[in-house]
Parts: C-alpha cells; structure tokens; sequence
C-alpha cells in the first residue's frame, strides 16, 4: 500500500523551521559587533572643512567635528534635541553660518527654549572655531517632540536668528 | 543593549547617529545586526563572506546617515544596503569562477544525513539547518524576499522597496518560495 502525500505537511515543516530561524542569533555575532563597533569609531565621515582662528593663527576643522560639538552643546540645553546641523562656509572656508534645528520638548516654552539653544551653539562654535568673525547662528524650531526624542507634533517652523549677543 | 538606548525609537537613533553620535550608531548597529546578519549569511555562502558583507553595510550606514532623509524605516534602509551589498557580492562570484552551485540532490542528500543524524543536538536546531539547506535551493531574489517577509517581520511594501519592485511582484516570488520550501521539507520526520 502506497502512502498518500499528505499536502500541508511540507508547509507545517516549514512553519516550525521558519520559527527556529526567527529565534536564532547567528553565530558569531557578539565578536562581529565588537569588530563593527571599532570600526565605526575609527572611520570619519567626510564633510566640509571649517576654518577657524586661535592666538597663534588660523587652522582647518571638520565640518564633522563642528556638528558633533553644537550637538553636544544643545544636548545640555533643557527641553531641547537638535535634530539637523547645517552649516555655511564663505571665501576661504570661513564659516558664515550655522543653522540648527531643533525639537522642543512638549510643554517648554518655546521662545526661551529657543534663545538657550542659541546662547549654547553659540558658544559651541565660538570653542571650536575661535574668535567670532561675524558667524550668524540661526536656531529653527521644527517640530515638538517627548523626552525620548519622539516627535508629539511638528510646530511651524520659527526662527531665532539676528546679531550675535554681546559678550 | 544599553538600557537608556533600548526603548528610543529607530528614527530617533538614526537622527542622532547622523549628528556624529556614536553611541547611537552603537544602537543600531545592537538592534539591527543580528537580523542582517542572519539575512545575509542566508543570501551568502560562508560566515565570514556575511560578516564582510554586514561591516560594509554599517560603514556605508555610518557615512550615509547624514544624508538618510527617513523616506523609508531605518530598518527597511539597512537591509535595502545589506540586498545591495549581498547581491555585489553574487555578482562577482561568476568573474572569479568560484560561484558555489548547490544542485538539488546535493541539498536533498545533506537534508536526509541531517534528518537521521542520531547525534543532533536538538529538533529545532536540526529544522533550522534544514530551512537553511533549502534556501540554498531559491534564486537570491525569491530567497530575499521570503527571508525579509516571513523571518524579519516586513510588510509587503517594504520588501518591495528593499528589492526596488513592486508588491505584485513581491507576492509571486514568495509563492514560489514558499512552494519551493515546502516540497523540498515535505519529507522532513
């Protein structure tokens, strides 16, 4: 007597197999993300060269270098993520402007949240670039996020821009 | 991973990462390795040519962040670089001469040794090597898009936009995927 071919068996087979793959962590992996994590703090990113000017002359940073510090300057700020960096290098690679956009946290009061975020890139770019040559900062307020991060809804866009404040 | 970066959301990470924040590249690269990994050692032959292929995909995520506008998910993003990275890979496998060919009765044959092998360590890691058998069987297309829908979980649109088709078209290649499997595990006790 023949057995007869039961159809669904192979597709039953293979929704136990598909479960067992989904459950499985490659092997290896823990050695491969320490490797990748290496790697990626040893790699730059290309960006634009900034120049900028200390006691004894001018010299050239990255770009890169500039976000990462504007960042971590608004990252100190109440009620405020930096969501983009942008920033605009005239004649020479002197830096003409810097545009940052920002979330607010829900409830901060905007104004205030804004001209902190100001004051902080600032002085950021200030410490990385040296003394002013008249770098326009210009904070755009974007959008109204949670602490986490997440976005509870986008505002108009609003600017706080104008002269550099007396120091 | 970290417990501060466990519950902040994919496009949260990826914005920070973009900012030169390699802490949260380091969440990503926790959250979402393993599935690429899994994913291209099942497109790839071998697991150093899917760890080679999985670190050049986190480069290219690490120096393309800051131009990722968030079009599609993270998640959907990365895999769409790791089918690219894959694929390249296949590709240069005929130049060389070196493109393993796995006929259907080598697989079926290593399929039975597996199945009456007394010495398995267990039911579900024998099924899986089983799965992991038969995959070899599809074209890297049909294998791409079953591994992406029925292992990681994405919609049919975002297979669609990692494999660059459309959503009819990603139905038919895991139909016959799905023939495929089932038939060459139908035998499987």
């Amino acid at each position: 007597m023949t057995a007869i071919p039961d159809p669904s068996r192979g597709d039953q087979v293979l929704a136990r197999a598909t479960e067992a793959l989904r459950r499985h962590t490659p092997t290896g992996w823990r050695v491969v993300r320490a490797h990748l994590l290496e790697l990626v703090r040893r790699t730059h990113r290309p960006s634009v060269p900034v120049r900028g000017r200390h006691g004894r002359g001018e010299f050239v940073v990255s770009g890169g270098v500039l976000t990462t510090r504007v960042r971590q300057a608004v990252e100190r700020t109440p009620a405020a993520e930096v969501t983009a960096v942008r920033c605009v290098t005239g004649a020479d690679d002197h830096l003409a402007l810097v545009t940052v956009e920002t979330g607010v946290h829900h409830g901060a009061h905007i104004p205030t949240t804004a001209a902190a975020v100001r004051v902080a890139v600032t002085a950021a770019v200030r410490d990385v670039v040296g003394e002013d040559r008249g770098v326009r900062v210009h904070v755009h307020v974007v959008d109204v996020i949670d602490g986490a991060g997440g976005a509870v809804g986008a505002v108009g866009a609003g600017g706080v821009d104008g002269p550099q404040p007396p120091r | 991973m970290d417990a501060e970066r466990a519950g902040v959301p994919d496009d949260v990470l990826a914005r920070r990462a973009a900012l030169g924040d390699r802490d949260a590249f380091a969440g990503i690269v926790e959250r979402h390795g393993p599935s690429l990994l899994r994913c291209a050692g099942n497109l790839l032959h071998g697991p150093d040519q899917a760890e080679d292929c999985v670190q050049d995909v986190f480069l290219a995520a690490w120096r393309g962040l800051p131009s990722f506008r968030g079009d599609s998910s993270l998640r959907t993003w990365l895999f769409t670089l790791t089918r690219h990275a894959a694929f390249a890979r296949l590709r240069r496998w005929p130049a060389a001469g070196s493109r393993p060919f796995i006929p259907v009765e080598e697989v079926q044959d290593r399929l039975r040794d597996l199945r009456e092998d007394p010495e398995r360590s267990s039911v579900e890691s024998a099924l899986r090597q089983a799965l992991e058998l038969a995959l070899q069987l599809l074209p890297p297309r049909q294998r791409t898009a079953w591994l992406l829908r029925e292992v990681e979980g994405l919609s049919y649109e975002e297979v669609a936009s990692v494999l660059g088709t459309t959503t009819t078209a990603v139905r038919g290649l895991l139909e016959r995927s799905r023939t495929t499997l089932a038939t060459t595990l139908e035998d499987w006790r």
